[in-house]
């Protein structure tokens, strides 16, 4: 278990620094809030993975579907975060990120179901 | 053999945080037109799920709308992910209807990937008409309510002209209910991905949940 989360974190961080270095090779002109985007995404994933909830809702396996600047509501109020969206065999997983302060504000899944009837290539 | 498709989401989510209290939702739910293009929202699904992970996998059930560009019919919908999966329950309307899901005490052995176990007998009900039964591992139980979009890769999604809205909720405990609102004790997270957007009113002492995507 403790050699599976140290892949985890690995892992995270090298798929950060080919973020950002993709960021910085393919856009010379790339402007200072998409590089403080991208360097969130970043950070963002990292702190996710490291989260013992999230590891083990991905321990079946799973694919980062998206990083992006989000909002979450807490009742009435709304927070600025970064959503890492997985998705695993069973669950598309949510996972919002404050990487300001380096702490998950929530983690939410949206289970999956069977494609219904209809929905195939015809 | 036809393939299945491979599909990208954007919607939002009302969830209550607490997942060991409440025992099931009364909601009023209006999914709009579920607008679908083949070069747009594959699939549409305005839904209420109930459930929780258990440690042999995830134990849910759900009953909402839904529409897709393969089945250009809205339709109300329940689904249960261990014991029958989809079930049909004719034309729907983009008028609000009632949609409740309940856990009894009753307990019963039930069938689940093979196994015979235990669980809590459900029922749901639409538009105030009882449609379907089934059972959950646990009684208290976690509640959401969603805004599904589903497209193909490549493809945006539909504009909702109308907004799917959620409204005058409660939910079950053990000494009769409470309203879905804000208020301390009760949390409530509002989640949105993709291009998914939402707000939350409230509205006689419950949120009034309308969500969309552009």
């Amino acid at each position: 278990m403790k050699s599976n989360f140290s892949f985890f974190i690995i892992l995270a961080v090298i798929i950060s620094v080919m973020v950002l270095s993709s960021g910085c090779t393919e856009n010379t002109s790339i402007s200072s809030h998409s590089q403080s985007v991208t360097n969130a995404s970043g950070a963002a994933l990292v702190i996710a993975l490291d989260n013992d909830t999230v590891q083990s809702l991905l321990a079946g396996g799973y694919s980062v579907q998206s990083i992006e600047p989000s909002t979450v509501g807490i009742n009435q109020m709304s927070f600025n975060v970064t959503c890492v969206m997985f998705d695993t065999p069973q669950d598309s997983v949510g996972v919002n990120v404050d990487v300001k302060n380096n702490s998950i504000v929530n983690i939410w899944t949206l289970p999956k179901r069977v494609p219904m009837p209809g929905l195939y290539d015809v | 053999m036809p393939g299945v498709l491979s599909l990208k989401s954007a919607g939002a989510l009302m969830m209550i945080n607490d997942q060991n209290t409440y025992f099931g939702v009364n909601t009023y739910m209006s999914p709009g037109p579920l607008p679908v293009s083949s070069t747009g929202t594959f699939q549409h699904v305005v839904t209420t799920h109930i459930g929780k992970p258990a440690s042999s996998g995830e134990d849910w059930t759900e009953a909402g709308a839904t529409m897709s560009v393969n089945d250009p019919n809205p339709r109300y919908f329940t689904y249960d992910n261990d014991e029958g999966g989809w079930q049909f329950h004719g034309a729907a309307g983009t008028s609000q209807k009632n949609y409740q899901i309940y856990v009894s005490s009753t307990v019963e052995s039930f069938t689940r990937n093979g196994q015979t176990v235990s669980g809590y007998v459900y029922n749901i009900w639409i538009d105030n008409s009882w449609v379907r039964s089934g059972h959950l591992l646990s009684r208290q139980t976690g509640i959401n309510c969603a805004n599904e979009n589903w497209a193909q890769s490549g493809n945006s999604f539909s504009s909702e002209n109308s907004h799917p809205t959620f409204q005058n909720g409660y939910l079950y405990k053990s000494s009769g209910y409470q309203l879905w609102g804000a208020y301390s004790g009760l949390q409530s997270n509002f989640n949105i991905w993709g291009s998914g957007h939402y707000t939350n009113a409230m509205s006689g002492g419950s949120y009034q949940f309308v969500s969309w995507v552009t």
